[in-house]
């Protein structure tokens, strides 16, 4: 399935200024909260999740992104959010550089190919250097949308 | 694209010791939640034990640096995806051994 039907653009934090990695994965897991996304309840399970994830390895691929993400019983469909910290922050990232863009994605529990799929997708983009660059461009939710769109293959 | 051949490595016989050479054997993804974020990384920090052997994992048309848990990712490997694990260098027969065992061993996460 394309990112952009993934994602949640209401939920985007495009001005992110967090304590630090655990903090911005709340506060992005806080705004899917408040865009009626899942219940208070299960926002504070996810989190738990991917901050337990987070724990075990940093999803912080490098090219100033990272990738939070959990396969959880508490979401029934893939679902994608960004955050954005102009400047970056320390996410302890595999090339040791600020991230500035985190991509949150959570996928049901028995999803492992949507998951392998969304994954791969985000992937593809950082790793181009160039869209990677203009991914890290994106300053609101429009910018995103319209990028992930564009590299969907969409027309908008 | 070439057929691949079955498992046994493949270093030429008349290679001395020491010697650059290629071993390609097939692998197969055997953990249930296939070749996500952390057996990429698992794997990826395997083979950069490997500095001077040149290690890649191929499926279909899709080549990737097995050094590089970014490009792992891109294989979109499921559980019971084939794949197909090629070393070229000095140590290619132990870097072969090492990460094919490492998929045997579904990358030690049992998850």
């Amino acid at each position: 399935m394309a990112l952009h039907d993934q994602c949640i653009p209401e939920a985007f934090l495009c001005d992110l200024e967090p304590a630090d990695k655990e903090d911005a994965i709340r506060q992005l897991v806080d705004a899917l909260v408040g865009a009626d996304v899942f219940t208070t309840r299960k926002g504070n399970a996810i989190a738990k999740e991917v901050i337990e994830r987070e724990r075990q390895a940093s999803t912080g691929i490098g090219s100033g992104v990272a990738i939070p993400h959990a396969r959880t019983k508490a979401v029934d469909r893939v679902i994608l959010t960004f955050g954005r910290v102009a400047g970056g922050f320390d996410f302890a990232a595999t090339d040791g550089r600020k991230v500035s863009v985190i991509c949150l994605l959570l996928t049901p529990a028995a999803a492992a190919d949507d998951h392998l799929a969304a994954m791969k997708s985000i992937v593809a983009i950082v790793r181009d250097n160039y869209q990677c660059k203009r991914l890290i461009g994106c300053k609101t939710p429009e910018s995103f949308i319209g990028l992930l769109k564009e590299l969907d293959g969409v027309k908008s | 694209m070439s057929t691949i051949e079955g498992s046994p490595p493949d270093s030429s016989p008349g290679n001395p010791p020491g010697s650059a050479s290629v071993v390609e054997v097939r692998v197969t993804v055997r953990n249930k939640n296939g070749l996500h974020a952390r057996p990429s990384s698992v794997l990826a920090e395997a083979a950069l034990r490997f500095a001077d052997t040149a290690l890649t994992l191929r499926r279909a048309e899709t080549e990737v640096d097995a050094k590089s848990i970014m490009e792992l990712l891109l294989l979109e490997a499921g559980p019971g995806t084939e794949l197909t694990l090629t070393a070229s260098g000095p140590q290619a027969t132990e870097a072969v051994a090492a990460l094919r065992n490492l998929f045997e061993r579904e990358f030690d996460l049992h998850l």
